[in-house]
């Protein structure tokens, strides 16, 4: 895609015309589906929530679709408005921008999305099985909008995932401000995090996932070589046999530990 | 199973937990080492009723925080700095990991003896990283640091970004890091004096970072541990050559680890202790409240 047909997409941000409705893609790995326990009233509200991002005129439309979406897969990502773009990290400068500042966090962002870097990119899940940038493409789309439109002398307010709104700020300010799954005490249960979650007001950011600062499994490959090296230093003053690393996982995990093991220089089994 | 018979599948998976468990104990009955390794294992295999606690309600094993993470590096400040190039240049990331291995070096001459090795385990990583090919998507580039180590290659990036040698970088961390992150079954798992519980250090540290420079800041709830298991916060700073950037670095790089020094110190965290108060001789401006140690025997009969 041409550097001016990309920059006019990001700068269009919800498109005021419905996309064509996309297929399911097989060729990507999908999240699975969500617990299903929302009530009759909790599904109307998940579906009126999610369209508050759209011009009435389409909600007959979208309201079918979302409530098929909620059903299917336990939460509405809005598939049809993924980008027609490959989403992936690039210099700064070929983001449009106002803001370097603001520049940098798409570069961030695209990265996190980027189908090889991503662990489920279609739900907008960058690892952990539930590590989210956003809820859905609508907050997509807006926050990547209001980046490019953004000076510096405002700030985006991201309330999980959802793009609040550019409020006026001064320029050693950040830019943006992030933050995901903060609850009322007595409201974080993993049954509530289901529930809110799929109203569409709350999402589980992981770490890096929802702060736009992950690096693919470099992070989890250094940590775990610091953390073997320091446990077989640890240990060498009962015996000098310590050669072999025993684990096991899943994901990002279960890759990162041979190749960390391997790096400080000890024999690994994982299952 | 997930969508449609949860119980059931809950069921399946504190069964294997349970089985997991009785061959770790077979294990380490014969002498294997075992450590927890971040994902709340220890928590939800006691929550599955496997065989996992003493006598006394506590686990049987050690978090890889309580037993090596903690007192070795995040009590000293040493912690996942991590840049990200924004010209998405190889040759700009290459160039990063020679400034950053020769600052380490400088700072290795002069280090105290007890991290001297967590400095050089970094140097030898940064060596090997280009060979290692580490790199899927962004050009970026994750080392262990203390604040020193922190402040200084980022100040070298940001002179070198001034001198047009590279382009613009975002330096960051992982929110797992001395002061980043509350989470009683992990990062904060080798603190002792109860307030493991309590999120007040996480909150100060996003606080803090985003009015002392920070581009982006975060906090979230939920991370490796599971929702309502741990608050944990980051940042994001980009470095473009400026002097607002130099001062922003240094700035809210020192505050964003000698937060959680100063917090592992009042916890009685001896190697904290010694780090806070070598932080203090460095700067004048920083006067942290040191807790005062009770003689044990004072206090056991009480």
């Amino acid at each position: 895609m041409k550097k001016v047909e990309f920059f006019k997409l990001i700068q269009q941000g919800i498109p005021s015309k419905l996309p064509q409705k996309k297929e399911y893609s097989k060729a990507i790995n999908h999240a699975p589906s969500k617990q299903q326990n929302l009530s009759k009233e909790d599904k109307i509200l998940a579906v009126k929530n999610a369209l508050r991002y759209f011009p009435k005129k389409h909600h007959k439309e979208l309201i079918k679709e979302f409530l098929e979406e909620l059903k299917k897969f336990g939460k509405i990502y809005m598939y049809r408005f993924k980008p027609i773009y490959k989403i992936t990290s690039k210099s700064i400068y070929d983001f449009p921008h106002k803001s370097t500042q603001a520049a940098s966090i798409m570069m961030m962002i695209s990265n996190n999305l980027d189908h090889s870097v991503a662990q489920h990119p279609d739900e907008l899940i960058t690892y952990g099985g539930n590590g989210s940038v956003f809820q859905n493409w609508a907050q997509y789309l807006l926050t990547m909008q209001y980046l490019s439109e953004m000076t510096n002398k405002q700030s985006l307010v991201l309330y999980s995932g959802h793009p609040l709104g550019l409020f006026p700020s001064h320029k050693n300010a950040p830019r943006v401000i992030i933050t995901n799954g903060m609850m009322i005490p007595n409201y974080s249960t993993a049954s509530d995090l289901n529930r809110f979650n799929a109203l569409g007001v709350t999402q589980y950011g992981q770490m890096t996932a929802g702060s736009f600062m992950y690096i693919g499994p470099q992070g989890i490959v250094h940590g775990t070589a610091i953390t073997i090296l320091n446990a077989a230093r640890m240990l060498k003053s009962n015996s000098n046999k310590i050669k072999l690393f025993v684990s096991s996982g899943l994901g990002g995990m279960s890759g990162a530990q041979p190749k960390a093991a391997k790096i400080a220089g000890l024999i690994s089994v994982t299952a | 199973m997930i969508k449609n018979q949860p119980d059931e599948f809950k069921k399946f998976v504190k069964r294997a937990l349970k089985k997991h468990v009785k061959y770790i104990n077979k294990h380490t009955d014969k002498g294997t080492y075992f450590f927890d390794y971040g994902n709340a294992f220890l928590l939800e295999a006691s929550r599955a009723h496997a065989d996992i606690l003493k006598d006394n309600g506590e686990f049987k094993y050690p978090s890889y925080v309580q037993d090596i993470m903690g007192p070795m590096c995040f009590d000293y400040g040493f912690g996942p700095f991590r840049w990200i190039c924004m010209s998405n240049k190889k040759e700009d990331l290459e160039r990063t990991d020679k400034i950053a291995q020769l600052e380490l070096k400088k700072l290795l001459v002069d280090a105290p003896s007890e991290i001297k090795q967590q400095m050089q385990d970094n140097i030898d990583w940064i060596k090997a990283a280009k060979n290692n090919n580490l790199v899927v998507g962004s050009q970026a580039r994750i080392l262990y640091a203390n604040s020193d180590g922190r402040i200084n290659i980022a100040q070298a990036f940001n002179n070198a970004i001034k001198k047009g040698v590279i382009g613009p970088i975002v330096i960051g961390r992982d929110h797992h890091d001395v002061s980043g992150t509350d989470s009683p079954f992990r990062e904060t798992s080798n603190i002792y004096d109860g307030s493991q519980y309590t999120s007040d250090m996480s909150i100060q540290n996003v606080i803090g970072d985003s009015f002392r420079g920070a581009t982006w800041v975060s906090i979230h709830n939920g991370g490796g541990v599971g929702w309502g298991e741990v608050i944990n916060g980051g940042f994001g700073l980009l470095l473009d050559g400026s002097k607002q950037a130099e001062d922003n670095l240094k700035s809210m790089l020192h505050w964003d680890v000698n937060n959680g020094i100063a917090r592992r110190s009042w916890a009685r965290n001896k190697e904290a202790i010694q780090a806070i108060k070598t932080a203090m001789k460095k700067e004048k401006f920083l006067k942290v409240t040191i807790p005062n140690l009770v003689d044990e025997k004072l206090i056991k009969n009480l």
